[in-house]
């Protein structure tokens, strides 16, 4: 071997092992928990979520205004009319379905469907870093930016999903694509993420947060949902607005 | 009809008329999401109109019919808005009710005849300064239901109703203060004090319940504890709890245990011209005597969701008691229906036997339910089957809401009671089928 070619093989050794380096220093809880932040993890915050469904060339929407602070989150219908007193309790994995004309609080579990392929789960935040344990898999260029490849396995069994691919923006450090897998290791669903939303945190850094996810059926491949987030509000939240002692009146 | 009720009907009807008169389709502006909404103020219009076919029971509860009076055909009209305040210093709810309802008679003694009436009241309203962050002080009329049970929700006996039996039906609030206290996140202690006396089963004043309820939430499950005080009654310490086992399974329990019971049971009495009658003969017992409901539901990938709840009514008959309680209610009804010197003790013993002071008249229930819910993002399906595991009785029951536009939803909403006419779901009514539409505004 000439001497140019080990030179060469030495020098990209080491740009590999720098690029390695790079991602190692950000651990996949770090780059889970800044993931996090952009799809609401937040001390409190507002917004509002317009849900789409397209089946068999059919759209459906609701709308819902969602409440969080931390792992609680309130949603309440806004549209259709029909729907409009309907509300979802999240208290972390303690969950209830509300209707104003009933005063009993039905509970109900994270897997019940919300609309389309969205779960009760998924209008809540995020929470993966603590949810899940999760290993570097390696990279992959999406739509023009490096990510990194994250495999995601419950840490419990309370998570929404078992198993979860996730690719995480290495420059944004926001989650742009996942495939939601079974316990027997099915794909049954995928999500892309847009952020073109901007909030500023209370310590008055400004982030990207989550403007769109659409959801896409794995069998029935022409079955999306898209969840629009809009009217991002971060606020002071009191713990109250997530009891049910006070909620419901 | 009275002239007072009649001016709330045509009042009532007025506004119905107006409010059915409006479009039910929603314009493009109004589909536009998200909608906004207002932070402090909500309001939600709802009319019910629909009608009900119902075969009553020719049991000894409603000999000919006669004692109940159970219509064959209702058509039913109900404006029912709501208005919810969420101002920075106070809470308010104020729920105005109009209901018109039209009945006709076709079975047994009141066959033929018809009758209509309407009422104008207020079900629940609620005033609640904001103290401070932790601390809410409430007053006003209002609805207290808790706990995840379908049947019954034994730890609540302020009231007795889940409103899951039938979700178009609403349970009238009640006159109440409360104060609850959050210290953290996780704890919330609740005081209640009921400010109206209720009726007893033969017309009798009941004290006030007053009542403490600590509520603790944990990451995946939550459990309350409700301690009970009424004046010359006995001690009572409910129950309820959650755990959401995993994504798709959800587990729950909700019970009551008291010292002796105020259920009514059948005394055989020789000396009573009927053979007996309906007594609390536990009253003064220094026995436990628990009611306990416990299940749990599984969602499938599919969306559906699968429940099966038991109920122990410790307090409910065993098989003598059961068949003094048939038997005694047999003799009611033929001196009932005699019409004679026995009519007014046969009244009251039929009185006992109807409300016998507990939420099921034998020990051991099992009810497991069937739910999907946005089939197509418009159904909504429910499949549900009751029975008493010591009668040979059971009660299914299936409840369907269709979104049909933005603004109504149809429904329907039908049960059907399956055993003899001497079992307690065939007491009443045999079927029931109730079919209307519900309109948002």
């Amino acid at each position: 071997m000439s001497t140019i070619v080990r030179t060469g093989m030495v020098i990209a050794c080491l740009m590999l092992s720098l690029g390695t380096a790079r991602a190692d220093d950000r651990t996949v809880k770090d780059i889970l928990t800044h993931a996090d932040r952009a799809r609401g993890n937040l001390a409190g915050i507002v917004w509002d979520i317009g849900i789409t469904t397209n089946e068999e060339g059919r759209d459906e929407t609701r709308g819902l205004n969602v409440t969080v602070k931390g792992s609680s989150t309130l949603a309440r219908y806004t549209s259709p009319p029909t729907m409009n007193d309907r509300m979802v309790l999240m208290v972390d994995r303690n969950m209830w379905f509300i209707r104003s004309g009933l005063k009993k609080p039905v509970s109900i579990s994270p897997r019940q469907k919300l609309m389309g392929d969205a779960a009760n789960g998924d209008i809540a935040s995020t929470n993966y870093a603590d949810d899940y344990k999760g290993e570097l898999t390696g990279s992959e260029v999406v739509k023009g930016e490096d990510c990194y490849i994250l495999d995601l396995k419950a840490a419990n069994k309370n998570v929404t999903y078992d198993r979860i691919k996730y690719w995480v923006a290495k420059d944004r450090l926001v989650g742009v694509k996942a495939e939601f897998y079974t316990l027997s290791g099915k794909l049954f669903k995928t999500a892309e993420f847009r952020y073109d939303n901007r909030v500023k945190t209370p310590d008055n850094a400004e982030i990207p947060f989550v403007s769109e996810l659409v959801i896409r059926d794995a069998i029935q491949k022409d079955k999306t949902t898209t969840l629009t987030y809009s009217n991002i509000r971060v606020k002071t939240v009191p713990d109250s607005t997530f009891n049910l002692n006070v909620l419901v009146r | 009809m009275k002239g007072k009720q009649k001016r709330h009907a045509c009042a009532g009807l007025l506004l119905l008329a107006a409010l059915v008169a409006m479009p039910v389709t929603t314009s493009a502006e109004e589909q536009a999401l998200p909608q906004a909404t207002n932070d402090w103020f909500r309001s939600n219009v709802r009319v019910l109109l629909f009608s009900e076919l119902q075969e009553p029971s020719n049991s000894s509860q409603n000999p000919d019919n006669a004692f109940l009076r159970i219509p064959r055909y209702t058509a039913e009209l109900h404006l029912r808005p709501d208005f919810s305040l969420g101002a920075p210093m106070v809470n308010g709810t104020f729920k105005p009710r109009v209901t018109a309802i039209a009945a006709w008679w076709r079975d047994g003694e009141p066959a033929g005849d018809s009758d209509s009436e309407a009422r104008f009241f207020v079900n629940e309203w609620l005033v609640q300064p904001k103290l401070t962050d932790d601390l809410f002080v409430s007053f006003g009329k209002e609805k207290l239901l808790w706990g995840a049970s379908f049947l019954v929700s034994p730890s609540n006996i302020l009231f007795k109703d889940t409103e899951k039996v039938n979700p178009k039906a609403e349970v009238e609030g009640k006159y109440m203060g409360r104060v609850v206290y959050m210290p953290n996140r996780t704890v919330t202690i609740t005081g209640i004090n009921e400010t109206q006396r209720e009726e007893n089963t033969f017309g009798g004043r009941l004290q006030p319940i007053r009542a403490l309820k600590v509520d603790v939430m944990g990451s995946s499950s939550q459990v309350s504890v409700i301690g009970y005080s009424q004046q010359h009654e006995r001690f009572r310490l409910g129950s309820y709890g959650q755990w959401t086992a995993s994504d798709a399974v959800v587990l729950y329990y909700d019970g009551i245990v008291s010292k002796g019971t105020d259920a009514l049971y059948p005394v055989p009495d020789p000396a009573n011209p009927l053979g007996g009658s309906m007594d609390p003969v536990n009253e003064q017992s220094s026995r436990p005597y628990a009611t306990v409901t416990a299940g749990g539901s599984y969602t499938f990938l599919s969306g559906e969701t699968l429940s099966f709840e038991l109920l122990y009514n410790g307090a409910g008959y065993d098989d003598e008691e059961a068949r003094n309680y048939y038997s005694l209610r047999q003799n009611a009804a033929a001196g009932y229906l005699s019409g004679g010197p026995l009519a007014g003790l046969s009244s009251k013993t039929l009185a006992g036997t109807l409300n016998p002071g507990m939420p099921f008249l034998r020990r051991y229930y099992a009810m497991a339910q069937v739910q999907e819910r946005e089939i197509g993002n418009v159904l909504d399906v429910m499949l549900r089957y009751v029975r008493s595991i010591e009668e040979n009785a059971a009660a299914a029951s299936v409840i369907v809401e269709w979104q049909a536009t933005k603004r109504l939803q149809v429904f329907t909403i039908d049960t059907i009671a399956i055993g003899g006419k001497e079992t307690e779901f065939q007491s009443l009514v045999g079927k029931s089928f109730i079919v209307g539409v519900e309109m948002h505004f």
